[in-house]
């Protein structure tokens, strides 16, 4: 009995366990590895929930309400490739596949931004949203004709209308930019 | 009548070994504290060679320094007896770091010219084979500034950084304590609050 018993209890716990996994790895979005091009900039910032969740310590007693929103992210991913010849191709690609594979998975599109001309830039924005309010994932994906792509991945629960403040808390242009309603634009 | 002579039992005069060792131990001592403190640690030292290594270049060394739990120790001690209100927050700052690690390095001869990419995956490959996961990662205009954590870290209690530039290179590790660096930004809060507060006032 006993022998039955343990086999069962670890497939319930596993079978428990297993949407919440697949769920997290499902919001991290994998970008892969890009190919740096000599003299051009490159940045891969790689933020795993610890380090946020201490970066919230910090702010907690001179910007609680930032620091609320810390709490709440998991998981933070920053690249920046700057192109050339050598790479451009193959990272624009990878631009492509990221942003048809997210769309594949159900994330939702929305903002769009394709500036006319050859210095235009081209912005889309990818959510998952947990419900009306909140997002439980969030991908910044812009491709800037001058020769530089900029993608970030937020995974954690936030607020619609708090992106721009994380954007400013963390740094990243893109997001500071961005104001989302309760009930997005597709 | 015993005709047999007793045995010769020559002593061993330890004495003059007791005091050579007294003498020297020390001496020893002292040498092996100067070592520790112009040498870096392994994991320092091992991410500094292969990123030589990754130049191909020739570097000389301009600081080598590592401080270990001790020497933070007596400096927080002798910082202790002050009252001072900078002082005792540079006694914080010291409670921040556990353990410290610094080389600097500059390049020997004329300027070379190395690949940024291949330096910063040969310094991954190494890290990660003891544990360490790069959790920033930037090359521009012949900078590449690393910084790498241990792998499925919480809270920040190692941290190990290295910059390469065109003629400089930088290693830098260290043992945190986080929650006196919270304690520190506390400190930092309450004292721009304060003075916050005094400006209104005033």
């Amino acid at each position: 009995m006993k022998s039955l018993f343990r086999p069962s209890l670890f497939a319930a716990v596993l079978a428990l366990g297993a949407p919440a996994i697949t769920h997290a790895a499902n919001d991290a979005v994998d970008f892969g590895s890009f190919t740096a091009a000599a003299g051009c900039e490159y940045v891969e910032i790689n933020l795993q929930g610890g380090l946020i969740r201490f970066a919230a310590k910090l702010a907690a007693t001179q910007e609680p309400e930032a620091a609320e929103l810390l709490r709440n992210i998991k998981h933070v991913r920053v690249n920046v490739v700057g192109m050339d010849q050598t790479n451009r191709d193959a990272t624009l690609a990878r631009v492509t596949g990221i942003r048809a594979d997210l769309a594949k998975r159900g994330w939702e599109k929305i903002v769009t931004v394709q500036e006319s001309g050859a210095e235009g830039d081209d912005v889309a924005i990818y959510m998952k949203s947990k419900d009306e309010d909140s997002i439980e994932g969030l991908v910044v994906t812009v491709i800037e004709k001058r020769g530089k792509v900029v993608l970030v991945n937020v995974v954690g629960r936030i607020e619609a209308g708090q992106i721009a403040k994380l954007g400013e808390k963390l740094n990243v242009e893109p997001l500071r930019k961005i104001k989302v309603s309760a009930q997005p634009d597709v | 009548m015993n005709a047999s002579t007793p045995p010769l039992i020559r002593r061993r005069r330890i004495w003059p070994w007791v005091l050579g060792a007294v003498i020297i131990a020390p001496v020893l001592m002292v040498a092996a504290v100067a070592y520790s403190f112009v040498g870096l640690d392994s994991e320092t030292a091992t991410l500094r060679r292969h990123l030589m290594q990754a130049t191909g270049a020739e570097w000389d060394t301009k600081v080598q320094l590592s401080l270990g739990r001790v020497s933070f120790a007596t400096l927080r001690g002798a910082l202790s007896f002050s009252t001072q209100d900078e002082i005792a927050e540079a006694w914080l700052a010291l409670k921040g770091i556990k353990r410290a690690s610094v080389g600097v390095y500059e390049l020997r001869g004329a300027a070379k010219a190395w690949s940024q990419a291949e330096l910063m995956h040969a310094a991954d490959a190494v890290m990660q084979r003891h544990g360490w996961d790069r959790i920033v990662g930037v090359m521009d205009d012949g900078d590449t500034v690393m910084i790498y954590m241990p792998a499925k870290t919480g809270e920040p209690r190692e941290v190990c950084v290295a910059v390469v530039s065109k003629r400089e290179l930088v290693v830098v590790s260290a043992g945190l304590n986080p929650e006196a660096l919270v304690q520190l930004a506390k400190r930092h809060s309450t004292r721009s609050s304060h003075a916050m507060f005094a400006a209104l006032g005033r």
